[in-house]
């Protein structure tokens, strides 16, 4: 899976109003493509998808494995079949996706960044650091309860 | 951060004293908006299998506020800087290997389709 990292460069310093306009149209459009053929095609062995690289030489999970079903089945509603691919990736997504496009629109329109405001306190950055390291390091234990992290088929 | 209040009961003597009440965290770390921190872009590269540039990159973003709430801007910038090099370098990072990956993937199933 590869999401649009450049989301959040469209339209960056002065480019005309056209061409900032095309870009931003251009990506939500790409993300349009994207979400549907998430929602509609089931990522399964034999799907077109591109497996990932990681996995498959040395069979490791990591932090984003099982996004893509994750986010087939957060798209279809199945929230909970989505947490058992990838607890994470179910809370995660939502609001980097509303972050990149809320980004994106702002600067397709520039709207100017917010003076004297840090949206998160440095803590909860260094929680979230922790945590997501910790939960790689756990979802590779082959033991019972932290199998439960890795990606798995409801039983 | 433009001064509303005069403090100066001193005359010019006390020019550097700011007595008014705290505004709350990092709204007096530095003056003006902070760096951006690319926190997005790192947790996103990182879900995309690109992750130990992932966490390089996470590490940054998250120093960025550190720094910028401490009162270092400076280190806040670099911070902001090196987080967006480490997400970026992760990102075609992993584009490039996912694509090698790809066409090795779709060589292997049409050499096993032939037999």
């Amino acid at each position: 899976m590869t999401n649009d990292i450049a989301t959040e460069h469209v339209g960056r310093h002065q480019r005309p109003v056209w061409l900032r306009g095309m870009l931003l149209a251009f990506t939500l459009a790409a993300l349009a493509v994207i979400v549907y053929c998430l929602a509609t095609i089931t990522p399964t062995q034999n799907s077109y998808y591109p497996k990932c690289q990681l996995y498959q030489y040395t069979g490791l999970h990591c932090p984003g494995c099982g996004t893509a079903r994750a986010s087939h089945f957060m798209l279809n509603g199945h929230i909970l079949t989505a947490m058992h691919f990838n607890l994470f990736a179910v809370f995660a997504l939502p609001f980097c996706t509303y972050s990149l496009v809320r980004g994106a629109v702002n600067k397709a329109f520039n709207v100017p960044r917010r003076a004297h405001r840090i949206l998160w306190p440095a803590w909860t950055l260094w929680l979230l650091t922790v945590s997501l390291i910790l939960f790689t390091i756990l979802r590779n234990i082959p033991i019972e309860p932290f199998t439960l992290l890795a990606p798995h088929e409801l039983r | 951060m433009a001064r509303e209040r005069d403090d100066d009961y001193d005359g010019d003597m006390d020019d550097d004293y700011d007595d008014r009440p705290r505004r709350g965290r990092g709204s007096r770390g530095a003056d003006g908006a902070p760096p951006p921190n690319y926190l997005v872009q790192s947790i996103l590269v990182t879900l995309c299998c690109c992750l130990p540039l992932g966490i390089v990159s996470i590490v940054y973003a998250t120093q960025v506020n550190s720094k910028w709430q401490a009162g270092d801007s400076s280190g806040a910038l670099e911070a902001s800087a090196n987080a967006k090099k480490w997400s970026t370098i992760g990102f075609v990072t992993g584009i490039v290997t996912n694509i090698i990956g790809a066409i090795i993937q779709f060589a292997v199933l049409g050499a096993a389709n032939n037999k």
